[in-house]
């Protein structure tokens, strides 16, 4: 969180993981610092979302959830909704940087578990991307 | 390893050592195939050479003894014709009396004795055979009608003038023999007779040649000893020996009392006496008896040198095998050990994800509850606000422990335990345990039919694991992001059928022929070692089982393994997983 800095309004963040114990409270973490979430349990939830809710700024994604692989879900939001960020986190380690280039709006990619003021900062940089 | 290194690599149908029996059946059977290469031949050998020797021992004594037989019959044919000759010598005479007075007989007697001492008396007979005049030691016989004696009728019948009679009594109750010559003098058959002492005879003969070597007699036509040693018989006793008639000079051999006896013999020529030599102990007893008891202890000496130094070659040789055959085991070992070490690292991402997860709600938990403690939201500090946040860290951490015991478990080098399980059960837990979350969060369908029944065989279930770890993460990375995996168990003729079969890439000729093969890997440099089918095919191998695989390019491949079905366990043993690299799993479901 950058000090001085006003946000004009919550960023809007769709987090989507299939492990409900992980989104309640890095939901709630993020409710705290002041961002609007919404949350997905898997990848045909989080593309519902995404459509229902068009004013999402950023998406936090699972690396590997039910209902799909994790390239064609990325695939699929990009798809829905070109040049939105989306932060990827990858219990894996993280994807192999030289594995072609990255998809548009693919923005950051984290590994789990991820020090939360690192997220937070990924978000705002992300909300800052776009506006 | 370089021709065929699968068969190389999966010639450990046991890894568990060879027992005991195993060695010594080995040992018994390498001594007998070193006997039978170098101690038979040279047994056949010593035996084949000793005979042929004994033989060539044989034929030399009895050529000698032939020889012998030759000489002393001819010496004593030369003296007999000598003796006939001398007498001959006195009757031919011109100046001789018809009929010799008493003195001229003591002349002719003087004459003979100074040709042999052997010469004991003589008698003149005149054609009536009537011994007209005498001189000797058996004055008694003088005018005694000899005409009715065989040897006067068979010498008055020959055509020969002389007659060498054999030994007899006769008149004067004394072995002798007689040397008769006949003329027809001024009108007049008469003969002139001597008789010869067989004892001063016998004494000649025992100082013809070879004395030592030979005992000599000597046997009318009838068998009769004439002359004989004492060592051999007495005279005119029927002897053991007879000779043939033909051929006239010979040696031979008779088997008598148990005791094979050669003999060399010759007829002579004067009259029908055969000579006989027969071997004294001093020609060795036998034929070179001696020479073969040496050679056959020197055989037995080499024999039993190159025996022992078989029986200590085996035993080598069995020690090294064992030696082998132990480090090979170790080598398996460790081979399976690394082949598991690379499964787990094949599934290194998968569990990592599996571990990061739960660590990932542990950091936003902790997050939480620094939240809790920074005034700047204030926030309630009840500890019973802490408690949900808690939990999920010990639900978190628990479900990391099982991972990392699982694991372990499977990694662990565990002794090979061969129980009876139930391959439905095995094959579950491996899908659940390794692959439950890969399965649900990937387009990958597995399906399982299996048979009706429970199916048991009898394996290691680390083993067993191992095997359908290798084969469902081959079928998941053949199907790629999505497909279909079907399971499929059967039981026909004894044997239990376990196919896994994917609906992936599929593979061609070239790659299937290769497949089997350790290193071989067509997946990524630094993912796949090349050694999950290798040793799974070893695994099975061990097992008395096969390992077989189809595979169409494009439609996909099916691994078909079968493996002896086992009988359904007892109840105590029964379905008892031996590790609980399975079982934990189940509860690592939210």
């Amino acid at each position: 969180m950058q000090s001085g800095e006003e946000r004009p309004e919550a960023i809007r963040v769709l987090l989507a993981d299939d492990e409900p114990a992980f989104r309640t409270s890095t939901a709630l973490c993020l409710r705290r610092r002041g961002c609007e979430i919404l949350e997905a349990g898997s990848a045909h939830d989080a593309l519902r979302t995404l459509r229902l809710n068009p004013d999402i700024d950023v998406v936090i994604l699972d690396h590997l959830m039910p209902g799909g692989a994790p390239a064609h879900t990325l695939a699929e939001i990009i798809a829905l909704r070109p040049g939105l960020p989306v932060i990827l986190l990858s219990g894996m380690g993280r994807p192999d940087p030289s594995g072609g280039t990255p998809p548009a709006g693919f923005f950051r990619c984290l590994e789990k578990p991820c020090d939360l003021d690192d997220l937070i900062d990924a978000i705002e940089a992300a909300a800052r991307s776009r506006s | 390893m370089s021709s065929s290194p699968t068969t190389d690599l999966h010639s450990y149908p046991d890894p568990i050592l060879h027992g005991e029996r195993y060695y010594q059946h080995l040992q018994r059977r390498n001594i007998l195939r070193l006997i039978l290469t170098y101690l038979l031949p040279l047994v056949i050998l010593t035996v084949y050479f000793g005979f042929q020797y004994r033989q060539l021992i044989i034929e030399g004594n009895k050529a000698h003894l032939k020889a012998i037989a030759e000489n002393q019959a001819n010496t004593l044919d030369l003296f007999l014709r000598e003796r006939v000759v001398n007498l001959s010598n006195l009757i031919d005479d011109p100046r001789i009396e018809l009929p010799p007075s008493a003195e001229a007989m003591m002349n002719l007697l003087a004459t003979l004795k100074q040709n042999s001492e052997t010469f004991v008396d003589i008698g003149f007979f005149d054609s009536n055979g009537v011994q007209i005049a005498y001189e000797g030691p058996y004055p008694q016989l003088e005018n005694r009608d000899y005409s009715g004696e065989a040897w006067w009728v068979a010498l008055k019948n020959k055509a020969d003038p002389f007659i060498i009679t054999d030994i007899y009594l006769g008149f004067r109750q004394r072995p002798h023999f007689t040397i008769g010559v006949s003329r027809v003098l001024r009108g007049q058959y008469v003969v002139l007779r001597a008789t010869l002492d067989p004892e001063e005879f016998s004494d000649y003969i025992a100082h013809l040649e070879h004395p030592s070597e030979v005992y000599t007699s000597i046997v009318n036509q009838a068998g009769y000893y004439q002359v004989v040693t004492p060592q051999m018989g007495a005279a005119l006793a029927l002897s053991s020996i007879i000779p043939p008639r033909s051929p006239k000079l010979d040696s031979q051999e008779i088997v008598l009392g148990g005791d094979r006896i050669y003999y060399g013999y010759s007829w002579l020529r004067t009259c029908d006496w055969a000579l006989i030599v027969q071997a004294t102990s001093d020609m060795g007893g036998g034929p070179g008896g001696g020479t073969i008891i040496n050679i056959v202890a020197f055989s037995a000496a080499v024999i039993l040198l190159i025996f022992s130094i078989i029986v200590a070659r085996a035993r080598k040789i069995v020690r090294e095998v064992r030696k082998a055959d132990i480090a090979r085991a170790e080598l398996t070992d460790n081979l399976l050990h690394a082949s598991k070490l690379a499964a787990v690292g094949e599934l290194a991402s998968g569990i990592a994800h599996e571990i990061n997860n739960p660590l990932a709600i542990i950091n936003e938990e902790v997050g939480l509850i620094k939240d809790m403690m920074d005034p700047e939201f204030k926030m309630s500090r009840s500890l019973e606000d802490l408690k949900p946040g808690l939990n999920n860290i010990e639900e978190a951490v628990f479900r990391c422990r099982d991972i990392t015991r699982k694991l372990l478990a499977f990694v662990r080098r565990t002794e090979l335990n061969l129980q009876t399980y139930d391959i439905h059960e095995v094959i579950d837990g491996v899908v659940k345990g390794f692959y439950a979350h890969e399965l649900a969060v990937s387009n990958v369908e597995l399906s399982s039919d299996y048979w009706s029944e429970p199916l048991f065989v009898a394996a290691d279930r680390n083993q067993l694991q191992q095997v359908f770890l290798n084969l469902i993460t081959n079928a998941i990375d053949a199907v790629e992001d999505r497909g279909r995996i079907a399971i499929a168990t059967s039981l026909a003729d004894g044997r239990v059928y376990i196919s896994v079969a994917d609906s992936g890439v599929g593979m061609t000729q070239e790659l299937l022929d290769k497949i089997f093969l350790p290193f071989f890997t067509t997946k990524q440099v630094g993912k796949g070692t090349g050694l999950g089918l290798s040793i799974s095919y070893g695994i099975i191998k061990s097992l008395g089982g096969n390992i077989s695989v189809t595979s169409t390019l494009g439609q996909g491949s099916t691994f078909t393994i079968d493996l002896p079905a086992a009988a359904r366990p007892s109840r105590e043993h029964a379905g008892v997983p031996v590790e609980e690299a399975g079982a934990p799993a189940a509860r690592q479901e939210p």
